[in-house]
């Protein structure tokens, strides 16, 4: 009698997966974590084709690594961990690329406002137009507050699932969503003064 | 609008941003990727290096290398026998089987080792009259200053020049090179010829006188 994987936790595929190397178990995970970890990496980098790139290489990471994990830990911690390191190295590799271009990130560096037909009012909705100038003003935040705030008010995470993740302290965890989101509130001040 | 109710608002919006959807071909996409990444990754560094075809040069150049450490003789000199070998001739060391021999080849190195032509002449003298001294006693007593050995005899003295020629003080050495030998008496040969023979003479004399007293006691 064949198991229905989708009734499985996240954890007892992964030791499916371990134990047997049976692929379906894999491909369950997989359509379980895709989208939650691009809108992670997209929010966090900035640029959807990298980040897509970076999410199937976390799925990689773990299908090549799948031995490495422990089941002491939540495998959303351990793959969100995994997304997060090779982000952060994407988010580096970037910017040392696009040191003196005009689309670089870095929340210290001057941006260029370029014209675009698609933050037009009359062409697309309120909403869009905002996540839009929220998506600006995150990548405006350095990148350690930044994670910390993604993981926290995007993904809602709990505080020690983002300690876990970031292997930091509770404690560093809540200081800095907090000077996240102080810088996010001073960048959109003009958003929200009326 | 306070900070709390700005607060509010932005973390209402940041919970309400349109989520990102993976595109539709990403788990094709990602199984090519994961195939593709294990052909890559299957063969290992060791592995790769290790299969036959790629042995076969690593093979002949160890094998080549084996040959020539082993039955090629790299060093063509031929070990001597220590013990079969002459010893070498040292010129610093002279044989000598009397002691004659000795005091001359003394006086002939110390002559050698002079770098004045005067000294030269003051030794030489020095020499012959030691020599003719010696001679005429009948010593056979060792000379001062020398060294003998089983194979040879080395001087002493010659050692002593050694130390003191690069310090360029002839007069010091010489003076030193005096007190070494004895005092030369400056007798003449014909001087030494007329004490002989007044030696003779008296002893004649003598040996005469004794003769004719004991004859006239006989008679």
């Amino acid at each position: 009698m064949e198991r229905n994987f989708n009734d499985l936790s996240d954890e007892e595929l992964i030791l499916e997966f371990q134990n047997s190397g049976n692929e379906k178990a894999f491909e369950i995970l997989v359509s379980r974590f895709k989208n939650p970890l691009i809108n992670f990496v997209y929010r966090f980098l900035g640029d959807y084709d990298n980040c897509v790139d970076v999410v199937q290489d976390t799925f990689i990471k773990v299908y090549r690594y799948k031995d490495s994990y422990s089941s002491l830990a939540k495998f959303s911690t351990w793959i969100y961990t995994i997304a997060g390191n090779l982000a952060r190295t994407e988010y580096k590799r970037k910017r040392r690329k696009n040191f003196f271009s005009i689309n670089s990130y870095g929340e210290e560096q001057k941006t260029f406002d370029i014209p675009d037909e698609a933050y037009r009012p009359d062409i697309q909705t309120d909403m869009k137009i905002k996540s839009e100038i929220i998506q600006k003003a995150l990548l405006k935040v350095r990148d350690t507050y930044r994670e910390a705030v993604i993981l926290r008010d995007i993904q809602e995470l709990s505080y020690e699932e983002i300690a876990e993740i970031m292997q930091i302290e509770i404690g560093t965890v809540k200081s800095r969503i907090n000077r996240g989101r102080a810088e996010l509130q001073k960048y959109l001040k003009d958003i929200y003064k009326d | 609008m306070s900070d709390e109710d700005i607060n509010k608002k932005l973390l209402e919006d940041l919970k309400n941003l349109p989520g990102i959807n993976a595109p539709k071909n990403f788990e094709t996409e990602l199984l090519r990727k994961i195939n593709s990444s294990d052909k890559t990754q299957k063969k290992s560094f060791w592995k790769n290096l290790l299969t036959p075809p790629k042995l076969v040069p690593a093979a002949v150049v160890l094998a080549s290398a084996i040959i020539i450490f082993f039955v090629v003789d790299g060093n063509p000199e031929v070990m001597e026998d220590p013990l079969s070998i002459e010893p070498r001739l040292r010129e610093d060391i002279y044989r000598a089987e009397t002691m004659d021999d000795i005091i001359l080849q003394n006086g002939a190195e110390e002559l050698t080792n002079e770098t004045k032509p005067e000294q030269k002449t003051i030794k030489q003298e020095s020499v012959k009259e030691r020599f003719k001294d010696k001679t005429a006693k009948g010593e056979e007593e060792k000379p001062e200053g020398v060294l003998g050995t089983n194979r040879g005899i080395i001087p002493e003295v010659s050692y002593n020049e050694k130390s003191t020629a690069d310090s360029n003080q002839s007069n010091e050495v010489q003076k030193l090179e005096e007190n070494q030998f004895q005092v030369p008496v400056n007798v003449s040969s014909q001087e030494i010829s007329k004490k002989k023979l007044k030696f003779y003479a008296a002893k004649f004399i003598h040996t005469g006188k004794t003769r004719s007293s004991t004859a006239e006691n006989e008679n």
